[in-house]
């Protein structure tokens, strides 16, 4: 874009809008606290990505392993960058903007580059972190710091090639993929999973052979991955990028540097000058992001977003009445119906990270305590921030729900219910399929399971009840990133720290009744009994205050609070 | 988009639709339209929903890329010339979303770059009095509300001076103060020259302000001509309304 193009100048007003927005909002106490808690949340991200770079730095990879992990990382990143891409076909402009851009006196090229200036300079913060972190690792990390940074930077130039070419080709070629059959997606999926494990695990070892390869040390399963045929082969377009990052010397970096750094020029170049139409593709692309975002604001997260709601399949599920046919069971009914019929992308995306979280606590955390503990705040963490079938989910009907004829705290146990049970189940499992595997059974593994349920209904009742107090949602997308960052991070903050403390007092408690029992000389099973009932009591006592705060917070919100209506957040 | 000699303000009809047809998958949303604005013209676009009056319009826009037949904008092809086309067209739909962050005023600003337009600033200020937002003139796009984004649509339109005005359902969310304003401006606009195709479902207006008519059912032409001709053609009586004319021309009136 020329110096006078007017998207350029619309660039330049909508930057001006955002600092001025962002200006307002810390003129305010609570949102100069989120901003406060969201800079330092990020001072403290890219500080400890700073100190462990400088850690990392007296444990560099050798040079074919930095090569390897290299092109490994690079080929990884554009798999998820391109794949996000298909889901955006065309070029992607907000439903917002849409109809005025296209209908503008611009050239398609101008459109292009007026909306990949924008994803550089929102990768590249993402791109500082990876770059501090990988660059640690490579020979010369200043070197490794460069390519990679070139290099993350280049990949949103790739995705949008790939979403105008992809959907270009598509169209051209009649609009192949949507005449496939329904299965035939997923029977893909499947098939590149099966030759993905194949092209990672399989070979000519020896049969009794690990499932994983595991190298020595801390970064080995990974770098035993890094080496895998498949990154070697896939990696071959990324090598450039690849060798200036794990480049030893100044004359072989700035070779492969500078060849890298034409590449991207070129790639940009020639993304914006793709002869393709793209207008109708981004008219659906753009439509289809907004239904998803409205979706996501209805309280439902972006893989759930992405899944059809309404199909004939989600309709036809009916989901059991689990709490009784009263008015609780039927709150709770009706949560859990919304659950299952419109989360299941939600519920598999949980399943597949924690299955991930599972193989990585047992490849790399191999004490069993370490690696239980992890599984479970990983999964109540993950998966309730994925799942909003709570007051989230229900905030235009929470006006609706203070008329129902329940009491305020039943509405609230009966809402957040449903979530709770799905959260608990998936991250159970989980542990026990872990404890089948080790086949290691301790005291302790058993009480971190027993209190899974625990720990999941006080995390989602916290959560639910800050909700309350602060009902805010975001999506995506929408502005003040750094304030809702901040009071992300600020509940989290608060969620960890009432676990931490109801755990302590119901841990003392639990020791407190143990010894107290052995006082009184009962045997060491009936004190152990006692400890665990004291403790049981406890949690019921916790969740207990929970619900009633809950109740509370349910009675005392103000659906007409300012900002509310009328707001898609 | 070639470069060619740019023709001449009101050398041209502002708008030119020969043989226009327009699909989605199997289904045809306009079918073989053709049709011409002069200068100063209004053209009425009237149909029941999904007669395709929103798609023959954004296909005007030059939204839609063209499938079949011929677009010309004040005598540039839409495909062929496609930003110069664009240059001399403003589009007004029938939800005008502004950008959330920037103000009533940067809006106009934004516009005039976009369009070329010098010395913009006084005109600017007309038309925030006219259509009243004076008042917002700092306000934020995401603050608006409904008749205030279209109205910012309106004054956006009116700054861009264009050949041709694409009005989709333009007095939606407008309050009786601010339709009448947009009225006058829209009557006033077409006497300075500018050739204008106002889709609307509210009649009245189109009776009180089209020059001529075109009535859309499933994508096809039903009817194209003056009010009058559409009486002599389509009227059971002499003195029926748009309405009466509509309903039987669209098949509606069989109750």
């Amino acid at each position: 874009m020329s110096a006078r193009s007017p998207l350029l100048v619309l660039l330049r007003l909508r930057w001006r809008g955002r600092v001025r927005r962002f200006l307002r909002m810390v003129r305010t106490p609570r949102g100069l606290l989120t901003v406060l808690a969201a800079l330092a949340g990020i001072g403290l991200w890219l500080a400890g990505a700073l100190a462990r770079a400088r850690i990392m730095s007296h444990q560099a990879f050798s040079e074919s392993d930095s090569l390897a992990m290299a092109r490994a990382a690079l080929v990884i990143f554009a798999v998820v960058i391109v794949s996000g891409a298909l889901s955006y076909r065309g070029l992607y402009i907000p439903e917002e903007e849409v109809e005025r851009l296209l209908s503008a006196p611009v050239t398609r090229r101008e459109l292009i580059r007026y909306r990949l200036l924008p994803s550089l300079f929102a990768a590249s913060l993402f791109a500082l972190i990876f770059s501090i972190e990988l660059g640690a690792r490579m020979p010369v990390p200043l070197f490794g710091f460069l390519g990679a940074f070139l290099a993350v930077m280049t990949l949103p130039i790739l995705g949008q090639a790939v979403a105008i070419g992809v959907g270009d080709a598509e169209s051209r070629l009649g609009r192949l993929v949507g005449r496939l059959p329904g299965w035939a997606p997923r029977f893909g999926a499947l098939v590149a999973i099966l030759l993905l494990l194949v092209a990672l695990f399989g070979g000519d070892g020896p049969v009794d052979r690990p499932v994983l390869p595991r190298g020595t040390g801390p970064m080995g399963f990974f770098l035993g991955l890094a080496h895998a045929p498949i990154f070697t082969w896939a990696g071959l377009p990324a090598l450039p990028w690849a060798r200036a990052m794990a480049a030893p010397g100044s004359g072989e970096f700035a070779l492969w540097f500078g060849f890298a750094l034409a590449l991207s020029v070129l790639l940009f170049e020639v993304t914006t000058r793709l002869p393709c139409d793209f207008r109708e593709l981004s008219l659906a692309t753009s439509a289809q992001v907004a239904a998803r975002r409205r979706r996501m604001g209805a309280g439902r997260n972006l893989v759930a977003g992405m899944g059809g709601l309404g199909g004939k399949a989600a309709k036809g599920l009916r989901a059991p009445w689990l709490l009784g046919s009263g008015p609780f069971g039927a709150l709770a009914w009706i949560q859990l119906t919304c659950l299952w019929r419109t989360a299941k992308g939600t519920l598999l995306l949980g399943l597949v990270t924690v299955g991930v979280a599972l193989l990585f606590t047992l490849t790399t955390l191999s004490e069993p305590v370490e690696g239980a503990l992890f599984l479970a705040l990983w999964g109540v963490i993950y998966i309730t921030s994925g799942l909003r079938f709570d007051f989230r989910g229900n905030l235009e009907r929470i006006e609706i729900m203070r008329t129902w004829p329940v009491s305020s705290r039943r509405i609230f146990l009966a809402t957040i219910l449903p979530e709770i049970g799905i959260v608990t189940l998936l991250v159970t499992f989980a542990e026990l399929g872990r404890l089948a595997y080790l086949g290691e059974w301790s005291l302790t593994l058993g009480l971190i399971i027993a209190g899974i349920p625990w720990a999941v209904a006080l995390w989602v009742i916290v959560d639910n009840v800050v909700f309350l107090w602060f009902p805010v949602r975001y999506q995506r997308g929408q502005s003040a990133a750094t304030q809702h960052t901040g009071r992300l991070l600020l509940v989290t903050l608060v969620r960890l720290a009432i676990l931490l403390v109801s755990g302590l007092i119901i841990g003392m408690g639990a020791a407190g009744a143990f010894a107290l029992a052995k006082g009184f000389d009962v045997g060491e099973v009936l004190a152990l009994t006692i400890a665990v009932g004291v403790a049981f009591a406890l949690s019921l006592f916790s969740l207990w205050a929970g619900v009633v705060a809950g109740g509370w917070s349910l009675e005392r919100f103000d659906p007409a609070a300012p900002g509310l209506r009328g707001s898609s957040s | 988009m070639s470069d060619t000699i740019e023709p001449g303000r009101g050398e041209f009809p502002p708008l030119i639709v020969q043989d226009f047809t327009r699909r989605f998958g199997e289904a045809i949303a306009a079918r073989d339209l053709s049709l011409t604005v002069g200068p100063g013209e209004i053209l009425g676009l009237v149909g029941p929903n999904g007669a395709g009056k929103t798609t023959t319009l954004r296909s005007i826009a030059g939204i839609l890329p063209l499938q079949e037949g011929r677009i010309v904008v004040a005598g540039r092809d839409i495909e062929a010339q496609e930003a110069q086309a664009k240059a001399a067209l403003a589009w007004v739909p029938d939800d005008p979303r502004p950008f959330d962050v920037l103000t009533v005023w940067e809006h106009l600003e934004f516009t005039a770059v976009l369009y070329g337009i010098e010395d913009w600033q006084a005109k600017g200020l007309v038309l925030l009095e006219r259509f009243e937002l004076t008042r917002k003139k700092e306000a934020l796009g995401g603050e608006l509300s409904r008749g205030m984004r279209q109205k910012l649509a309106f004054c956006c339109a009116w700054l861009s001076e264009p050949e041709l005005l694409l009005l989709d359902e333009p007095l939606s969310g407008l309050d009786p103060r601010g339709i009448r304003a947009a009225r006058k401006s829209i009557r006033e606009l077409a006497d300075s020259g500018v050739g204008i195709v106002l889709s609307s479902h509210l009649l009245e207006l189109i009776e009180a302000l089209a020059d001529r008519l075109l009535i859309l059912n499933e994508g096809r032409t039903v009817f194209m001509g003056t009010l009058e001709e559409a009486r002599e053609e389509l009227a059971a009586e002499r003195n029926d309304s748009l309405e009466e004319i509509f309903l039987h021309a669209t098949g509606d009136d069989v109750q």
